[in-house]
């Protein structure tokens, strides 16, 4: 599984980015190499969440608006930028699930429920994708996240665990348990 | 509302993406949004009982102020007689009290790390390995005496290093630097102190031959500076930035074996695999080939038998049904048609559903012949074309089974190959860990899995440092009171050691009355105290707490019997 590679950054990238979110606190108008660099991931995470194009574009704009507005909170963890970038959409897409005025979507590749059987150490057939798509809609709201992050959007733990403010450890051992309770679930699984 | 689920939709394209961004857009809108905010709040301030309150208020807070800084101020002057220096003053070298106190001060013996003695022959040099993994490399005719001649013979180089904040504190190294008018305290990422004697006299270094220390480190980042600890002017010197070499140790340390395919796990998947895919190939139909219809050659003899042949349903499948007499019968006799035979039967021939056995009986006589089942005229042709409908149905049934065959083939080997990756994948990543864990577990041993080297010129015998300055705000924190947490009786430290663990620096005072603590709460500090031998710790939760509350009284916990070894201190540390 390739991981997505725009997460980890190295010391000097996150040191330049400390430096125009500090000019961006003072002058909205440095904000703008942050938003070019972030807006993509931003879209493709909301996107991957929602049914409608046009309103994941309008949730990417709130998102960045919000960003801007509390920049002054902000505060440097050690961690890119768009940890907290990540954070503020996932707070904006479950508000509109919440209220009802979206519907939650999930969109996932072949490959991606493959691997996601071999994790559960199942044989992928074909024949399984109704089945298998059952379970997951079946999945609790934060289960289904964990598993969209890590199998559908190929995100590492550590990044896993900044969007969702936990440990490290914890993810992993969120996504253990997740593993196991599908492996018991398509072990019953009749083609 | 349930969620949609879809398969393999198309993402959005990157022009599609450009076109909706619009940063223009984003920061008007923010600017209305802030001035549409600011003028909401606009008529608060406006209002005179908010002014005059805050004249109010602004004057007795600078009234508190200056009667505590007062207070403090008289406190101070009557201990400013025994204490050492607090780093909280600000820093005035003419202070008289300041220099009778040593700058570096370890506080107890048993945290205090032992230099290690190498004997060097100056006119041969040395490399010396300290503890495998730093190497100090001593040219040869390095040492001189006061006068600037070589010295002859053996020297004794000492030498000690401070991985950790626990090994700095033990031994009493101040980290702050101070440096254009500026406060810095230090995190460090390697230390060590270098010094030499000839039979207990202190010796100096020609002037160029330095020693070269190629210091182990267990900090790779970049980030660090290095400094050289000046005691006369009591501050850290900048000798210049710090460019570690990274260790790329790509193989496990030796006392590691490294971990193989595991076969058995493979295996089970493996056969797993391979049970569903023999259970998928039983649940294919297997279509049965039609029996093809046999004409009857002219001239052969027949016999026609009265019989529903239900033990033979390939029979039953043809109508009118006859029975010729094959060539090699040698017992035939054409006057076995005249007998009025008591009983006939059928049994299987030598070549199943092509031939039969003839069984004729007549009280004592009994007659076998070998017989084929054949069809005449329009029987035969009849047969034929039912005949060949069934094949055409048997071959695509056929055709069919066999792709599917093929299909669930082509999964089974595919996914074979993938268990065999996934193996290969999951031990190659097992000797990553193990070669990580290793070389965390190992890092006071410094062998082969040091995280990067730091190369350091020594010119002066001292202590020589790769540390990254941190601007840490922090406030005095007024009349600190310290209690024994257990008897609430107070206590007069001699000196407290704030410690950032988020930064890995600590903050020194030396006289507690002028504690500085940290101003902002984005990190975890713990607090130690030392009076005597004794010593006493606030720990993180603790102390923060404390610090949220704003209060000013430190509860200490006396860790009873001391602490016997640097271990024993690292972990009273929480470090």
């Amino acid at each position: 599984m390739a991981i997505n590679p725009h997460f980890h950054h190295s010391n000097e990238q996150l040191r330049e980015e400390l430096k125009i979110i500090e000019a961006a606190k003072r002058d909205p108008e440095h904000f703008a190499p942050l938003y070019n660099k972030y807006y993509k991931q931003i879209f493709n995470y909301v996107y991957q969440r929602m049914e409608s194009r046009e309103s994941a574009f309008d949730v990417t704009g709130q998102v960045f608006l919000k960003a801007l507005t509390h920049l002054g909170r902000y505060e440097y963890k050690g961690v890119p930028f768009g940890s907290w970038l990540y954070r503020i959409a996932h707070n904006e897409v479950m508000q509109l699930f919440r209220s009802k005025k979206e519907r939650r979507a999930i969109n996932a590749d072949i490959s991606d429920l493959r691997f996601l059987c071999e994790e559960t150490e199942s044989p992928f057939f074909e024949e399984y994708i109704p089945a298998l798509k059952q379970l997951i809609l079946q999945l609790s709201s934060q289960d289904l996240q964990m598993v969209e992050m890590r199998f559908f959007e190929k995100r590492p733990f550590r990044e896993i665990a900044e969007i969702l403010e936990i440990t490290e450890v914890n993810a992993k051992v969120r996504m253990y348990r997740i593993i196991e309770k599908l492996k018991k679930s398509l072990s019953k699984v009749k083609v | 509302m349930e969620p949609s689920f879809n398969i393999n939709r198309p993402p959005v394209s990157d022009d599609e993406i450009e076109k909706h961004k619009n940063f223009d857009a984003l920061v008007a809108q923010f600017k209305k949004q802030s001035l549409k905010k600011a003028r909401g709040d606009e008529s608060w301030w406006k209002k005179k009982s908010v002014q005059y309150s805050t004249v109010i208020l602004g004057v007795t807070v600078v009234c508190t102020v200056t009667y505590q800084s007062i207070q403090n101020q008289n406190r101070t002057q009557t201990a400013l007689k025994s204490t050492n220096e607090s780093i909280t003053t600000p820093h005035t070298p003419n202070t008289k009290t300041k220099r009778s106190r040593p700058y570096v001060a370890p506080k107890i013996s048993s945290i205090n790390k032992k230099k290690t003695a190498y004997k060097v022959n100056n006119q041969k040099g040395a490399r010396i390995e300290h503890t495998g993994s730093t190497k100090i490399d001593v040219p040869k005719g390095a040492f001189v005496d006061a006068a600037g001649a070589e010295i002859i013979g053996e020297v004794t180089l000492e030498y000690r290093e401070f991985d950790h904040l626990p090994d700095i504190i033990g031994a009493g190294i101040p980290m702050r630097h101070d440096s254009a008018g500026k406060t810095y305290h230090l995190e460090s990422a390697g230390m060590f102190e270098i010094a030499a004697n000839k039979d207990g006299v202190p010796v100096s270094l020609k002037k160029d031959l330095p020693i070269s220390v190629d210091l182990a480190s267990y900090n790779k980042e970049d980030r660090f500076y290095q400094y050289y600890l000046d005691t006369v002017n009591r501050n850290w010197r900048y000798l210049g930035a710090d460019k570690p070499v990274i260790e790329r140790s790509s193989s496990l340390p030796s006392s590691v074996r490294a971990p193989e395919i595991d076969q058995t796990q493979l295996t089970r998947r493996t056969d797993s695999v391979t049970g569903r895919y023999n259970a998928a190939l039983a649940k294919l139909p297997s279509p049965k080939k039609p029996h093809q219809p046999q004409k009857h050659r002219a001239g052969r003899p027949t016999f026609v038998l009265e019989s529903s042949y239900q033990e033979f349903p390939e029979l039953a499948a043809f109508k009118n049904v006859i029975f010729e007499v094959g060539p090699e019968n040698e017992n035939y006799d054409p006057a076995l048609h005249e007998v009025t035979w008591s009983d006939i039967k059928i049994s299987e021939g030598p070549v199943k559903g092509k031939n039969y056995i003839l069984h004729l009986s007549y009280r004592s006589r009994h007659v076998k012949l070998l017989v084929y089942p054949v069809l005449k005229g329009s029987d035969y042709e009849n047969a034929r074309a039912e005949y060949e409908d069934r094949m055409a149905d048997y071959n695509s049934k056929l055709r069919e089974r066999n792709e599917n065959e093929e299909r669930l083939k082509a999964e089974l080997e595919r996914k074979k190959a993938e268990l065999a990756a996934a193996a290969k994948r999951d031990a190659a990543e097992r000797i990553a860990k193990l070669t990580n864990e290793s070389r965390a577990s190992t890092r006071n041993q410094m062998s082969a899995s040091v995280q990067a080297r730091r190369l350091f010129q020594v010119t002066n015998f001292g202590i020589y440092n790769s540390d990254h300055p941190h601007q840490l705000e922090t406030r005095s924190a007024l009349q600190p009171q310290f209690v024994d947490s257990e008897t609430s009786q107070s206590i007069e430290p001699e000196t407290i050691y704030v410690i950032d663990h988020r930064r890995k620096t600590v903050i020194t005072a030396n006289d507690p009355s002028r504690l500085e603590l940290p101003a902002t709460q984005t990190s975890d500090y713990s607090m130690c105290a030392v009076r005597g031998e004794d010593i006493y710790t606030c720990d993180k939760n603790t102390l923060r707490t404390v610090l949220n509350a704003g209060r000013t009284t430190f509860p200490l916990r006396k860790i009873s019997g001391g602490v016997a070894n640097m271990k024993d201190f690292r972990k009273t540390l929480e470090l």
